[in-house]
């Protein structure tokens, strides 16, 4: 998977250069340096994801914010840099050229994974996640587009709760931070998410529910 | 046909008024098909219908009788189905062995028949659901019936129906007629309507109930009103011991069905069933991330970037054509052309990989934004078919940087999306790496012809040979070459005694003399010949049994439901060798085609013109098609030609399923298996079977189209 990463980020640099006139860089070339030595260091070994092991040591030196993954079902872990800013929204990329778009943390697109999350309207946990509102009852819409290339148009019901001061460690250090949860319903479907924002006002970790077939994704900020 | 009125135990009718007194929750089991292939029991139909689009083949067997039927839900109300059966034993136990003549020389029995069935009453609190059925309502009616039929939840789990029959359905236990007799049926050639027995004769009761015992096992129990008095009186294929009928069915998935049934007293029955929703795909597709749109720096801090000076470089539409089609070669779209100036750009594209034309052209706006300056405000994509400008696509790049994570991001973009023909636009000069094209390919190929009694199945698979090559944008030589290696097709078959020219019953020559056969070399010539116009002029050997010349001209508005063709060919039908040679029958043949879109995904097309026997007449088809590019529909020809001259079945009539590979594999891919069932193939309203006729090569290239699919343009 990392190797399609590597195949795939040079090639749109290159051709991105080449009229000259393109000097932003925004794919994350220390990251992928950073992910090749330690793919090569590797490489002997029968294919270990690269993030299972990573230690902050290996991070030393990287300064491309950095996230990693843990789908929850699969146990499938994976590493996601900024592939591009627009505004305040962010898409993350996986080496296996699935796409996380992220407002303030909050997945509000998903690309590549099949069980997609088209598109999300959810001001509240923005807002909250933002430090700009607070808890209480809220509404979430996700569009989906559905076998057919229907939008489909999924209305949940959702309250914000502050969970008290809670603590999590990502990759050795702890932190310490505020767990809000988010608990959306509608007839047909439920779910949880849990958001922990540390003291620099940073999601720090969060889980966050794709859908019915992907079910939850874990997310650990590694780099602001 | 004889009809015996036995001692019935009558089904009791207070099931009836069950019915209609219970009162319980709505429906909450699964309407399951009964061995008919029909939404129904064991062999009696139910009050219920499958969910929209549902489209099912069952296979059921007990005793001597065997039935194959493909069942699909038209609309919510109405379903169709085709069925093909076959009672074994048919002259074993009737004393003619071994000189059977006439209808007893069959061993097996086979019959074709076509069923419609309509819910009137949809299941409420207190009310059930009611059908009115036909069941073999064309042709030889050999297991015609009609119904009315209820079926009310009495728990959430518990069903039970109740019903009348007519006909095959009221032969058991009548208790009178009440729309008068039945008269004898005409049966002629086949293919009439039998309206004058719809409904007529005894009518008997009928019924039953199913229970959901959880969400993978049901139990099924009926009374029979289907005396089968053919099968198991006339010609005792097997003994009719009892009325009831007992089963229970297993739902393996959601994909497959099975049964097995206690039957009539004396059989034992089993049934399988395959069950595909259009809508929801074997694997969900799964695309891989598109390029982010790349937002432009704030003007008021980096006004270099925003300068248009480099429209002075001499190169640099030639290096932004390069660095877009490499963008884009990751998703195998080919760049056919670039053109730029300081403020807008045109990017017509060759898309050969999405099943959704809206996916390329959001990805080449994709490519568009990541490449090109700052400047440019303004991005046309123009979709080539065939060498072709279709229609233009703008969108302003402002409203991609600015939509692209809105809440509604489809809906948004298409407000302010314009699409409008681009003929005007030219084709733009193609890349100089693109032409020449060639391409070639050798692989397996199976084909298929059922229904002959004689053999219900007939197989041929062999090597394919295609290649096709173009040297300039429009112009496409092309060709294919078969040869059959296993086949089935071959087998010695009576020669045609159709009275009509031989312009389709002749195939079982062509089976066995053409080894190897070239199905098709030809050239052709693709243009526009003007605004909403579009041309195309083929010659050779147009397909497996004709040469010659085709033209045509389709009128197709950028934003309009409806377009209009007209088609004219010279032809002369090819040796059954399908080599170079032709025979002596000629013929011109065209059409005039009004293709019509009648929204919620149903589609009509009516050619009107001369067929390849020199028969003047029409095509109606009707088609149900998904934005995924299922499509199924039936289509029926009446021409000139008399139901007589015709031969069985008295005019041409048929199915036609098309089945995306997307919706198999999870993948794009613009690949779809097109299926073609008729009950027989004669010779009157015939069409020819030239490729690539314009409106199929350009049917997804309007506004309606792309409206329907915008979704697809972010993903």
């Amino acid at each position: 998977m990392i190797r399609y990463c590597l195949m795939f980020l040079p090639c749109l640099l290159l051709a991105a250069c080449s009229l000259g006139n393109d000097k932003s860089n925004d794919f994350g070339a220390g990251v992928v340096s950073a992910v090749k030595s330690s793919v090569a260091a590797r490489q002997a070994a029968p294919a270990p994801n690269v993030a299972v092991q990573m230690t902050r040591a290996q991070l030393n030196g990287i300064t491309e914010p950095l996230i990693r993954t843990k789908t929850e079902k699969t146990g499938q872990i994976s590493l996601l840099y900024i592939a591009q800013r627009n505004g305040n929204t962010q898409v993350w990329f996986a080496p296996d050229r699935v796409s996380f778009t992220l407002r303030a943390g909050l997945i509000v697109q998903t690309k590549g994974l099949g069980d997609d999350i088209y598109a999300t309207d959810a001001p509240a946990v923005s807002a909250l996640l933002e430090r700009r509102g607070g808890t209480g009852p809220t509404r979430r819409i996700i569009r989906r587009l559905d076998g057919a290339n229907a939008q489909n148009v999924h209305v949940f019901d959702c309250t914000l709760t502050d969970r008290g001061p809670d603590s999590v460690t990502v990759l050795g250090t702890i932190f310490s931070a505020r767990h809000y949860e988010e608990a959306c319903s509608n007839a047909e479907q439920s779910f949880a998410n849990d958001y922990w924002i540390d003291a620099k006002s940073v999601l720090r970790a969060s889980r966050q529910w794709i859908g019915e077939d992907y079910g939850t994704l874990f997310m650990e900020r590694l780099i602001d | 046909m004889s009809i015996k009125l036995s001692s019935a135990r009558r089904l009791p009718l207070y099931l009836l008024a069950t019915c209609v007194i219970a009162s319980s929750p709505a429906a909450e089991t699964r309407p399951s098909l009964n061995m008919y292939g029909a939404t129904g029991l064991i062999d009696m139909p139910s009050g219920e219908m499958q969910p929209d689009g549902m489209l099912t083949i069952t296979s059921s067997h007990f005793g001597p009788i065997s039935r194959t039927t493909l069942t699909f839900q038209i609309t919510p109300r109405l379903s169709g189905s085709f069925r093909y059966l076959g009672v074994r034993d048919w002259n074993k136990n009737i004393g003619c062995l071994p000189a059977c003549t006439g209808v007893d020389s069959f061993k097996t029995y086979y019959d074709r028949s076509f069923d419609l069935r309509y819910q009137v009453m949809r299941e409420g609190r207190y009310l059930p659901a009611v059908t009115v059925g036909l069941q073999d309502f064309v042709g030889t009616g050999i297991v015609a019936g009609e119904y009315v039929v209820a079926t009310k939840h009495v728990t959430p789990d518990l069903k039970v129906t109740a019903g009348l029959g007519w006909g095959r359905l009221g032969s058991y236990g009548a208790i009178g007629a009440p729309f008068g007799t039945r008269p004898p049926l005409v049966i002629g050639a086949g293919g009439n309507f039998n309206v004058d027995q719809w409904f007529r004769g005894p009518a008997a009761p009928f019924g039953g109930l199913e229970w959901q015992i959880n969400d993978k096992w049901a139990f099924k129990a009926e009374y029979s009103s289907d005396a089968y008095a053919i099968e198991s009186g006339a010609r005792r294929t097997f003994e009719r011991k009892s009325p009831f009928n007992f089963g229970i069915e297993y739902q393996a998935n959601e994909r497959i069905r099975l049964g097995a049934y206690a039957m009539h007293g004396s059989e034992i029955g089993v049934s399988l069933s395959f069950i595909a929703q259009p809508k929801k795909p074997m694997i969900p597709l799964r695309l891989t991330a598109p390029t982010p749109i790349k937002p432009r720096p704030d003007r008021a801090k980096a006004p270099d970037e925003w300068s248009a000076d480099w429209v002075t470089q001499a190169d640099a539409e030639e290096i932004l054509t390069g660095n877009i089609g490499r963008q884009l070669a990751v998703d195998s779209i080919a760049v056919h052309s670039l053109s730029v100036n300081a403020q807008s750009a045109t990017l017509w594209i060759d898309d050969k990989t999405f099943d959704s034309r809206a996916n390329a052209i959001g990805r080449a706006a994709r490519a568009m934004a990541y490449m090109l300056p700052a400047s440019i405000e303004t991005f046309r994509i123009i979709p080539v078919v065939k060498g072709q400008p279709t229609v233009a696509v703008t969108v302003r790049r402002s409203d991609l940087e600015a939509l692209e994570n809105s809440a509604n991001p489809a809906t948004d973009l298409w407000a302010r999306t314009q699409v409008e023909d681009a003929a005007k636009f030219g084709a733009g000069s193609p890349a100089a790496e693109l032409y020449p094209k060639f391409n070639w390919s050798i692989g397996p190929y199976v084909r298929t012809s059922y229904f002959d009694p004689r053999r219900p199945i007939r197989l041929e698979t062999g090597v394919r040979a295609k290649a096709d090559y173009s040297p300039f944008p429009g112009l496409e030589f092309a060709g294919s070459l078969r040869m059959p290696v296993i086949s089935s097709l071959d087998d010695p078959r009576p020669a045609s005694s159709s009275v009509l020219p031989h312009v389709r019953t002749d195939a079982a020559l062509y089976d066995r003399d053409a080894k190897p056969g070239l199905e098709y070399l030809t050239v052709a010539k693709y243009f526009r010949p003007g605004k909403d116009l579009y041309g195309r002029v083929s010659a050779g050997y147009l397909e497996p049994m004709f040469a010659g010349v085709s033209g045509e001209v389709l009128w197709k508005p950028a934003a309009s439901r409806y377009a209009l063709g007209a088609e004219l060919n010279y032809v002369a039908q090819r040796d059954t060798d399908m080599r170079f040679g032709l025979q002596n029958y000629k013929v011109l043949t065209g059409h005039l085609s009004f293709y019509a879109d009648l929204n919620r995904g149903y589609s009509a097309q009516l050619d009107v013109g001369r067929y390849l026997a020199g028969d003047v007449g029409a095509t109606l088809s009707i088609d149900r098609s998904f934005d995924n590019g299922w499509k199924i529909g039936a289509f029926a020809t009446k021409t000139n030609v008399t139901a007589a001259q015709f031969g069985e079945g008295s005019f041409d009539k048929g199915i036609k399923v098309t089945i995306p590979l997307t919706w198999i594999t999870g993948k794009p891919s613009q690949k779809v298996y097109n299926s073609t069932l008729r009950p027989v193939s004669r010779d009157g309203g015939a069409r020819l079977n030239v490729r690539d006729r314009l409106f199929e090569k350009l049917q997804e290239d309007d506004s309606p189209s792309y409206d329907r699919q915008w979704g697809r343009f972010w993903r």
